[in-house]
């Protein structure tokens, strides 16, 4: 099937990420905060250097982890109907967002902290929305015990919705058992859990090349599990990553390589999803720069990376908006941006509802993020090129210069052929700057008066009008 | 150099194509209107029947696929502005052409166009960073219709020192057009070795070719006039509905259009191009904005490509019916994604309503708006050096890159920043979307019922944070 996919990387340079990859594992290494992961990685054939910490992975290992991580999977719901097959064939499915602290409250429309009842709201919205593929748990319970609100979140969404359930909070070893236990009441028993994937679980490595002692634990009880992980590096080129492309590629793609080794060193089979939140920072600020035009590209380049190991992915991003108030307050070429990452070939992606960079959630910009998605992911609609397709027979039968309007064949294929978007959901997109087309004015009057074009010889100029005019003296005798 | 290109078919569906398209010319064939090149084609191996429609047996297709320069420039009448394709990032960006009214720049108020008008578009063109070569925006109603064309290509060469573009519609006009364009670079040996011009003929699908246009065709390729084949294969119209139909359709135009030049001419420079896309079903109008514009183009340039040829594919331009971005998000996605396709020339700057009219200002926003949408197409170069092993290691664990001088040394070379005068113009302002969507959440959250988890399982979770809440309080 034909499927539209923005590709980056040509095959040598693939190789090369691949290769210095290998290399970086091999002679830098890296550092994870963690006895018994050390432990657990000598023993299966790892350099370890206990003092420091560092842990130099060589390439055959890699290799073998790729080898055993599963390439395929299906991540399970609570309703059959909502199970998602990993990898996709057309559009990514596409998740709400995780751990903002905010909510912008429906009625009042003011920021406050965000409980347990916001989760269970957002989840439901969620639920209901038919461009939401599954549910990130979108906010913190801040009401609750500090040390167990990835509990109360992980629990909270379960009950809310009926599709598939990605966790984002990881606090230790001891937290992740407990999710395990939660998500076994869901499955019906831990031996049902392994054989399904319930729910999926994002760990983050902290770019560069650095695994944090409580988080890293904690990823090796899911994999164990048989939870699926999403091993997400946030290489920022410029901060946490080298600011080349290359480099930032480098950096993330190395990162995933040695969470996956990780995994399948603790139980060979676990589920991986390679995943990345990759952008540059923004140079004047600081901040992740999600509306960067580097993004997509770092995306496209990774997912190249992700499906030449075989590996489910996520790296593309759908969240409209990280500005305080809803709506779609990102210029055109921002938003670009982050539609180009959706169509990398990325398995899946968060950020449905999202505000501020993460911070907040709003639940009518849930709605606006998953209207905008529906019509969007009909971009990456698969199309069958094949005999009947290609309608060599029809082309005959309608003739040169006549039309397909009338022909059986338009009718009997335009509904599967042609997409149609909902005009509802398209009109609420409208751009309606009023600033430009006057400020555009001024510039081309601007132009109009200043700008010289180099002058041709007057001679030449004379010459090309005597011809035109005998031209039209000759046509006109005709 | 990694370069983000949007890609549709695999290697065997191209291969599928080509065959298919080899097989539309062998046995459905083109009509041609023109006694004297369907002769032309017969005298090199095409067979003609009595209704003049040409079969083209593949020998003839391989042939002049070979015999066509995969790379050659567009030459301008300053030279600094000369176009080399095929492009290695961003494909060059025409204006649109031949709008039958304009937006009055003083009264915004819309009339017909003239001349004049033409050579402010002309003007405005030559001055923007953001357009490369350019199309006669206007049609110029204050001259004889029947030299139209002449007047606008005349105007055009005088007006802008970029790389001009337009068409002609008989063998006499490209004569014409030819040595008009000869007397600015100082003869026609001149002009064959510096095309200041090149031309768009475009077939009229399905699959048939006009006396005039085909014939002007053949003058310009024995000039050495770069010319264009516009495919027009509108899906469900002139073409099949299917997506494969209509790239096999606009594919076999196409490859008839090389061999009509490569026959006229071997070497002869030829562009493969497309404007092809679904009809809108309600209204029968070309659709601009389908969905399925941008696997039509993204298809397209993976056939040129696969067959060496420079290609121009797809449409960039924002404009409405009112100069500004009246369409929404989705309207303008697919224009976007049609620039990413690999294709080397884009016309289109400047148009509204579905280039039927222009406007100066619309000129102006397109150009500024492509200077900003060229960050997504950029090359990067995947080397020992930017693959920077040797910076991780300087780096450490944990550490930040951010005071590294690798970081400032490449910044600017890797990083594109968009231009924040101009961006405060493409936010989406729409007001009815956050209260439309409050009252859907509203709407969802009262009456939507999500299946429930059996009461007693809810129990034992609840027990199990309380439990695991009182021991970590305990400890």
């Amino acid at each position: 099937m034909a499927v539209a996919r923005l590709k980056f990387l040509d095959k040598n340079e693939e190789e090369l990420i691949d290769r210095k990859s290998m290399e970086c594992l091999e002679t830098i290494g890296v550092k994870i905060k963690s006895e018994n992961v050390l432990k657990m990685l000598d023993k299966a054939g790892a350099k370890v250097d206990y003092k420091t910490q560092v842990v130099k992975i060589p390439e055959s290992m890699v290799r073998e982890a790729l080898k055993n991580a599963p390439k395929q999977m299906t991540l399970h719901a609570r309703n059959t109907k909502n199970n998602l097959n990993i990898p996709v064939s057309s559009w990514p499915y596409t998740g709400t967002t995780g751990l903002g602290t905010y909510i912008l409250d429906l009625k009042t429309g003011k920021k406050r902290d965000s409980t347990v009842k916001d989760i269970a709201d957002c989840v439901k919205v969620a639920d209901a929305l038919e461009g939401v593929s599954y549910v990130q748990t979108s906010l913190t319970a801040t009401e609750v015990p500090q040390l167990t609100h990835g509990l109360h979140e992980l629990w909270t969404a379960f009950q809310n919705t009926s599709k598939h359930v990605q966790g984002v909070e990881i606090y230790d070893a001891a937290d992740a058992r407990k999710q395990i236990e939660l998500g076994s009441l869901i499955a019906g028993g831990s031996e049902q859990l392994k054989k399904k994937a319930y729910f999926t679980v994002i760990h983050c490595s902290i770019a560069p090349l650095m695994f944090e002692h409580e988080a890293v634990e904690a990823l090796v009880e899911f994999a164990k599990a048989g939870v699926a992980v999403t091993t997400m590096s946030m290489s920022l080129s410029g901060g946490t990553a080298p600011v080349t492309l290359a480099g930032t590629l480098l950096n993330a793609n190395s990162e995933n390589l040695a969470s996956c080794v990780i995994g399948q060193t603790a139980n060979k089979g676990a589920r991986t999803i390679y995943c990345s939140s990759s952008t540059p920072i923004n140079m004047n600020t600081g901040m992740i720069h999600y509306e960067c035009a580097n993004q997509p590209l770092i995306a496209a380049g990774l997912a190249q990376m992700a499906k030449r190991y075989g590996l489910p992915c996520m790296v593309g991003d759908w969240g409209l908006n990280d500005s305080e108030q809803p709506g779609l307050p990102h210029t055109f070429s921002e938003t670009m941006g982050i539609a180009l990452s959706t169509m990398t070939g990325t398995d899946m992606q968060g950020g449905i509802g999202t505000l501020d960079n993460a911070k907040g959630v709003s639940i009518e910009q849930q709605v606006i993020d998953a209207y905008v998605w529906e019509n969007v992911r009909k971009q990456m609609t698969p199309f069958e090129i094949s005999d009947e397709t290609i309608a060599l027979d029809v082309i005959k039968q309608v003739g040169h210069g006549n039309t397909f309007l009338s022909n059986m064949h338009t009718a009997k294929n335009f509904k599967r052929e042609i997409i149609v978007r909902d005009p509802a959901k398209g009109r609420f997109e409208k751009t309606l700057s009023n600033a430009m087309a006057a400020e555009a004015r001024e510039i081309a009057l601007k132009i109009l008066k200043e700008h010289v074009v180099e002058p041709l010889d007057k001679s030449i100029v004379q010459q090309g009008n005597d011809i035109i005019k005998n031209y039209e003296k000759q046509l006109l005798k005709k | 150099m990694a370069t983000p290109r949007l890609k549709f078919l695999e290697k065997e569906e191209e291969s599928f194509v080509h065959e298919q398209s080899v097989k539309v010319l062998e046995e459905i064939g083109v009509f041609i209107r023109s006694d004297r090149v369907a002769k032309m084609l017969a005298d090199h191996g095409a067979k003609v029947d009595a209704k003049n429609v040409v079969t083209i047996p593949e020998s003839l297709v391989d042939e002049s696929i070979r015999s066509a320069p995969k790379e050659f420039t567009l030459c301008a009448r300053d030279p600094s502005k000369d176009l080399k394709i095929p492009v290695k990032s961003a494909p060059f960006i025409a204006t649109d052409g031949l709008t039958v009214y304009m937006y009055d720049l003083e009264t915004g108020k819309k009339r017909t166009t003239t001349r004049k008008d033409l050579a402010d578009f002309a003007k405005l063109a030559d001055a923007l960073n953001g357009v490369d070569f350019f199309w006669p925006t206007v049609t110029a109603y204050d001259v004889p219709s029947i030299s139209h064309n002449i007047y606008e290509m005349w105007t055009s060469l005088l007006n802008c020192s970029k790389h001009v573009q337009h068409d002609s519609i008989t063998a006499d006009e490209a004569k014409l057009e030819v040595k008009l364009a000869s007397l600015i670079v100082g003869g026609e040996k001149e002009l064959k070795k510096r095309p200041i011009f090149s031309v768009v003929s475009c077939p009229i699908a399905p699959l048939s070719f006009e006396k005039g246009a085909v014939e002007a065709q053949v003058e310009f390729a024995k000039a050495g006039i770069p010319i264009a084949s516009m495919s027009m294969s509108l899906s469900g119209l002139s073409a099949p509905v299917t997506m494969a139909g209509t790239i096999i359709n606009a594919n076999a135009e196409n490859l008839a259009s090389l061999v009509i030049s490569q026959v006229a001419s071997p070497g002869a420079p030829h562009i493969y191009s497309f404007e092809s896309m679904p009809i809108d079903m309600q209204t029968g109008y070309m659709n601009n904005s389908a969905p399925e514009l941008p696997f039509i183009c993204a298809a397209g340039a993976q056939m040129a490509k696969r067959y060496g040829r420079p290609s121009m594919i797809g449409g960039w331009g924002v404009g409405g019916d009112t100069p500004g971005i009246s369409s929404s998000l989705l309207d303008c996605l697919p224009y976007i994604m049609t620039v990413l396709t690999g294709t080397d020339l884009v016309p289109g700057i400047g148009a509204l309503e579905c280039a039927k009219g222009a406007a100066l200002e619309q000129v102006v926003i397109d150009a500024y708006l492509w200077e900003d949408v060229r960050g997504f197409i950029r090359n990067f170069k995947f080397d020992e050096k930017t693959a920077a092993l040797d910076v991780i290691k300087q780096v450490g664990h944990g550490n930040s890159f951010l005071t590294h001088p690798h970081t400032a040394a490449n910044m600017r070379k890797e990083l594109f920043f968009f231009n924040k005068k101009r961006q405060s113009w493409w936010a989406t302002l729409s007001d009815s979307m956050v209260p439309e969507a409050k009252a859907i959440a509203r709407k969802l959250l009262s009456e939507h019922k999500v299946p429930e988890v059996d009461k007693s399982i809810i129990e034992q979770g609840n027990a199990l944070i309380k439990n695991f809440d009182r021991d970590s309080a305990s400890q």
